[in-house]
């Protein structure tokens, strides 16, 4: 119980500023807190989306290399010349820096085993190339010959993997965009109510709170007036707070309290008479 | 005590307008999570892992014992850390046979499992992927003379004689004809047929079997529709249609029960189908179709994983791993169709 006195004393002892302060503060952190909570799970479901969707990007990058390196080779059997030899190396180089990105692992999705079934068919798909560059090199004509071929071959597999893998992905984000979106619109509906209600509830408790200030002051006057009309027998508003409304209540009491009236007559006339 | 009681209730309804303010926001998250969830937003990339990654083949991906083959083949590797996958996505694309197992070992998988189409490019195939390290497994078909290192499911001796057997049953007084369809691509289809015809005329008397002709049909594997169209040419001439029709494939079976419902020879025609597929279970039901023969499919895709992660584990596995043959007839289609 006294505990409980002490923290109601320690509120009513702030200021009007400062308690008009924390009320605002108070409301303004709940809403912020449920925009938050509501908002951070969007975010995720975002952030999924963009995890799919990166690597659809790098699917595209992976086939325009791929097409780069195969279309060096042609040249270089078609030319020999230094300029696609070492364009050949750079890109072969790339793809394979690519190729570290994309899925190894064994894993039960549709999209995982094909990412991984791609990065294994263009390990044999660089092998034969390498081997079809080698060949010509040396001038082993009929070598080389095969070897393309069935590098060729292989390139038509990487392509249609990477195809699919595309479609997949493409499939998947339309579905999960269009799930995502009717989310968002449940989400801004609710969102709306939520805060909606958080003002009202904001309103509310400044009503509150501003009535305990001009409530006092309102009876304050009161008083004030029946002072003014020479009736001296008035109760003063039971106000406790040490704020401001506190200091002027106290104020008024001790004028009312400590000073014979008579002193004061005059100045009340003429207060009375300049009203009127 | 006036003011302490407005007091308090002036808080009860600030906590209570908070509570409805929780319970609604609470409320709000979870159907968005839910939503979220139900339709696997965030499930796209995550799957269990594997050790070991198979591939099967199938002649028909969308055919219904393939995906019964596939789906007890996936659970035997599941069981023992082999992940199979059906090669599904390939069907789309102009590639023959032979090509799919080019690309699975391209691929660089853990093991295959096809059933070949008799060609000499499979055959070719089969053997690379034996050279590479692959192990092969064939099913429902097998290519001995190669190096594969199991086959799964009954020999032709033995189909063609439960065939002949259930032909048996079928032939009346005024039988006259009976047409067996064969595939070009199964490659004990002589054999079968063979057996099949064997069975028969021993069982006839002499008289009978004198008046009983026993004929096969082989669908050549041209175009992707062709095995519809003779099976319609069969049941729209008089002369060539018969009195009892043996189909060898879940295909063929449901072309001709249709073929047969369309020309209105329900009764006329006896069709001995194969695969309990759908139309075939609902056909025996009504007793349009005598009966249907159908192999044990889910101990086929069980044997050929099983047998891939012997020949991992051990270095060997057995070269025959026969499965079950089962007769479904009116008698006993309830049961079938109860699995279902």
């Amino acid at each position: 119980m006294e505990r409980q006195k002490q923290r109601k004393s320690l509120f009513w002892r702030l200021s009007l500023q400062t308690k008009l302060l924390i009320t605002f503060a108070l409301t303004a952190v709940l809403m912020f807190v449920i925009n938050i909570l509501l908002y951070s799970e969007i975010n995720q479901s975002m952030k999924k989306l963009d995890e799919v969707y990166a690597t659809n990007v790098s699917l595209n990058e992976l086939t325009e290399c791929l097409e780069e390196t195969h279309s060096d080779v042609l040249e270089y059997l078609n030319t020999k010349s230094s300029d696609s030899l070492e364009d050949y190396y750079r890109n072969v180089q790339e793809y394979r820096d690519m190729l570290e990105q994309v899925n190894s692992r064994i894993v039960d999705n549709k999209m995982r085993i094909l990412e991984k079934n791609i990065r294994n068919m263009s390990e044999t798909y660089l092998e034969l190339a390498d081997e079809t560059i080698q060949a010509k090199r040396g001038r082993n004509v009929e070598r080389y010959k095969a070897a393309f071929a069935e590098e060729s071959q292989k390139y038509q597999y990487v392509q249609y993997a990477i195809y699919n893998l595309n479609n997949l992905r493409f499939q998947a984000n339309s579905d999960n965009y269009s799930v995502l979106l009717t989310s968002l619109q449940y989400m801004e509906i609710i969102s709306s109510v939520v805060v909606v209600i958080a003002a009202v509830i904001n309103l509310v408790v400044l009503m509150l709170l501003i009535r305990t200030i001009t409530e006092p002051l309102r009876m304050l006057a009161g008083s004030a007036n029946e002072v003014a009309d020479g009736n001296f027998d008035i109760s003063l508003p039971d106000y406790s707070g040490e704020d401001e409304v506190g200091i002027v209540t106290h104020a008024f009491a001790k004028m009312i309290g400590s000073t014979p009236i008579w002193d004061y007559w005059p100045l009340w006339q003429v207060c009375s008479r300049s009203r009127v | 005590m006036k003011k302490r009681e407005r007091i308090k209730i002036k808080l009860y309804f600030i906590l209570g307008a908070l509570f409805v303010l929780a319970v609604v926001t609470a409320l709000g998250w979870r159907y968005y999570l839910r939503t979220i969830q139900k339709n696997g937003i965030g499930d796209m990339l995550s799957g269990e892992e594997y050790e070991r990654h198979y591939v099967m083949i199938p002649e028909d991906s969308s055919s219904g014992i393939w995906q019964d083959i596939y789906a007890s083949a996936k659970a035997a590797g599941a069981e023992s850390g082999a992940y199979v996958e059906l090669m599904s996505d390939w069907s789309a694309g102009e590639y023959t046979l032979a090509s799919y197992i080019d690309i699975a070992i391209a691929e660089n998988v853990d093991g295959i499992i096809v059933k070949p189409d008799g060609s000499a490019k499979v055959q070719e195939a089969i053997n690379a992927a034996d050279a590479a390290g692959i192990p092969v497994v064939t099913v429902l078909t097998d290519e001995a003379d190669t190096s594969r290192k199991s086959f799964v499911g009954i020999n032709s001796y033995q189909l063609g004689r439960t065939y002949g057997r259930q032909v048996l049953q079928c032939i009346g007084e005024d039988t006259r004809q009976v047409t067996v369809l064969l595939n070009d691509g199964d490659s004990g289809k002589d054999l079968i047929f063979k057996e099949l015809k064997t069975v028969v005329q021993d069982g006839l008397s002499e008289e009978q079997a004198g008046m009983v002709e026993i004929d096969p049909l082989t669908i050549t594997a041209g175009s992707t529709f062709d095995a519809e169209e003779v099976i319609r040419d069969l049941f729209n001439e008089e002369a060539g249609r018969p009195d009892i029709l043996v189909c060898m494939n879940e295909r063929d079976s449901v072309s001709a029960y249709n073929a047969m419902v369309d020309y209105n020879q329900v009764g006329d025609v006896d069709i001995i189908g194969y695969y309990q597929s759908d139309t075939m279970l609902d056909a025996v039901q009504k007793g349009t179709v005598p009966m249907v023969i159908t192999l044990d499919t889910d101990q086929m895709g069980r044997c050929s994983a099983e047998a891939l992660e012997e020949y991992y584990s051990m270095g060997y596995t057995s070269n025959y791993f026969s499965v079950d043959l089962n007769i479904i007839t009116q008698q006993n289609v309830q049961d079938y169709l109860e699995e279902d």
